[in-house]
């Protein structure tokens, strides 16, 4: 029981910001079809947009954290209007926009050490509290970030699930044709949701980088779980996005309180290919049927 | 004349180096065009099956004291089996799938040298790795001549794979895998023999790139060598097998030899912004090459312009 509340409890206040990021991608994956390997630059850029606000204005972290959620919501329909909108119009192969979405991973991560500097930048925030659950430590910190993780990725989930434009968005992405018929502006509801998965994806990296620093891999190094946590949990909507990225995150500080964390990331990663390898076969058979 | 000489081979040790870093890139790219031109699976993870096999030749010569020969041929079978199972695992996917299997494969590889400290020697790192022969002064020059040849029987391969019936299948699996699984091709198969027989030949190239580093670190195994494989590739024209090597020579050769070698930049430029420059170009490259020219510098394949010169008469 011990064992299980500690697994939960670490796993859910460190790994919270995952959820956020991967509803961020899912939700351009489920409308363009795109898996968009520059969404690492989004939560990256997240961090120092958040970490410039907050120290070069003294803004609180807060403020820094909206801030940095609508940089990186313009951010991301940029990219969309200027990359993949043009890659769409051209009728570019699924493979080659992956590989261009690598390419804007490439220069987006180089380009913002010309803007901000080659070393890595720390937020400026009080010290926090320390606090205890089941006998596990965390911080005030953290606990506000999960906290906060939680309400987002809800009205996240309530945006796209009950509102209007969220249903325009799940129109589009399961016909586009008749959406259009149906009188949905295709360009103005893409936008939203390119909007809504670039702000998700500044607000994860906004949250990892106060908890480390901003620095030009952070995206990165977490892209990959960010993109397995949506290919697995994907097929079942953004629930299955919130779940599979919770789970992640327990599962992983399961691992980590038993074996050492590298060998425990690698479990993590061999259990998601078993998946992977498991999903396809599964969806091969229901095609035979 | 002499002051020519002097121009282009004063500093040789750097000239090599930079020379190895651009046939080691090509011969990388050879293989990647036989995985993604030919048969359209987008390997995003070539830094772990050249590292596997630069890690498992490592290995061998330092940790267990083993022969040059059969540690390449370790490091040869390490890249394979990996490529192996990748491929059994990538057989069903969609695109999606194997982007993040590729990925989760190179990964693993790397946290698995970063976490194995005991034989990989982690952020230690591994070493010293020797050449297999001392011809004096001439040995890197002589390992430089090994590795033309290497990389030479890998485009005659290439080319004699686009020409032979095996190689027909390989464009079917790629073109269009409904239709090739629809006509009874064995496309899994394919697929996965592909995979294993290209990584392969990447662990291979990884234990031939042991001697030139002497010492192995984890930090040589980051995307950047995937990166810079898959820009070389595109911007030559991933559907041909000299594709590789015309983009290596407009991009590392530009890069890690001309400019590097010949352009007298401040010391301060060189170390900090100019990889980070030479990233965004390749960056902008991969976007703007697959937008406005898919097919790179060299264009289609010859067989596909045959076969529309024959449906125009």
């Amino acid at each position: 029981m011990d064992f299980v509340a500690k697994a939960v409890i670490i796993g859910l206040t460190e790994q919270a910001p995952l959820v956020l990021a991967a509803m961020g991608m899912a939700l351009i994956y489920n409308l363009s079809k795109v898996i968009n390997v520059a969404f690492a630059e989004t939560i990256t850029l997240g961090a120092y947009f958040a970490q410039w606000v907050n120290v070069a204005f003294g803004a609180s972290f807060y403020l820094s954290l909206a801030i940095s959620g609508i940089l990186a919501g313009v951010l991301s329909c940029v990219t969309y209007l200027l990359v993949f909108r043009t890659a769409e119009r051209r009728g570019v192969g699924p493979v080659e926009v992956i590989i261009i979405s690598l390419g804007l991973s490439v220069l987006l991560r180089y380009a913002l050490q010309f803007v901000f500097g080659y070393e890595a930048r720390f937020f400026e925030t009080p010290p926090p509290t320390f606090m205890k659950l089941f006998g596990v430590g965390f911080t005030s910190f953290q606990l506000t970030a999960f906290i906060l993780v939680v309400v987002l990725a809800l009205l996240f989930y309530l945006f796209v699930q009950k509102t209007v434009w969220g249903r325009q968005v799940r129109a589009l992405a399961s016909d586009a044709d008749l959406a259009k018929v149906s009188g949905i502006n295709p360009l103005l509801t893409t936008l939203i949701m390119w909007f809504l998965a670039g702000a998700a994806g500044g607000l994860a990296g906004a949250f990892w980088g106060v908890g480390s620093s901003a620095k030009p891999g952070l995206g990165w190094d977490r892209f990959l779980l960010t993109l397995l946590v949506v290919l697995v949990g994907g097929a079942r909507g953004l629930r299955g996005v919130i779940l599979a990225g919770m789970g992640t995150g327990v599962l992983l500080s399961a691992l980590k309180l038993e074996i050492a964390p590298l060998r425990a990331e690698i479990v993590l990663l061999v259990v998601f290919i078993l998946v992977l390898k498991l999903r396809g076969n599964r969806f091969r058979e229901l095609a035979k049927v | 004349m002499s002051a020519v000489w002097d121009y282009l081979f004063g500093s040789p040790a750097f000239l090599i180096f930079g020379t190895y870093t651009l046939m080691m890139i090509v011969g990388l790219g050879i293989l990647l065009h036989l995985q993604l031109g030919v048969t359209g699976i987008g390997n995003f993870g070539v830094a772990g099956f050249w590292g596997a096999g630069l890690y498992a030749f490592g290995i061998m010569q330092v940790t267990y004291d083993v022969g040059f020969w059969p540690a390449l041929l370790v490091a040869t079978a390490a890249g394979g089996v990996l490529g192996l199972i990748t491929g059994w695992v990538i057989a069903d996917l969609d695109d999606d799938g194997v982007l993040a299997a590729t990925l989760a494969v190179a990964t693993i590889v790397y946290l698995a040298i970063d976490s194995e400290k005991d034989i990989t020697g982690g952020r230690v790192g591994l070493g010293t790795i020797d050449f297999p022969f001392d011809v004096g002064d001439r040995t890197d020059l002589a390992w430089l001549a090994i590795l033309f040849g290497v990389v030479g029987l890998l485009l005659w391969y290439a080319r004699r794979v686009h020409r032979s019936p095996y190689g027909r299948l390989l464009i079917a699996t790629g073109t269009n895998e409904p239709l090739a699984r629809s006509l009874r091709k064995p496309v899994k198969r394919t697929k996965v023999g592909v995979m294993a027989l290209t990584s392969a030949g990447m662990g291979a190239l990884g234990g031939l790139y042991g001697p030139i580093v002497h010492f192995l670190f984890p930090t040589q195994l980051t995307v950047a060598i995937t990166v810079s494989v898959i820009t070389a590739l595109v911007l030559g024209g991933q559907q041909r097998p000299l594709g590789a090597f015309v983009g290596a020579l407009l991009t590392v050769g530009l890069f890690d030899i001309a400019i590097k070698l010949y352009v007298p930049l401040p010391k301060d430029l060189l170390e900090h912004a100019f990889p980070v420059t030479k990233q965004i170009i390749f960056g902008a490259l991969l976007i703007f090459v697959l937008l406005f020219r898919p097919l790179g510098i060299l264009g289609r394949m010859r067989r596909e312009r045959h076969v529309k010169g024959l449906s125009r008469v």
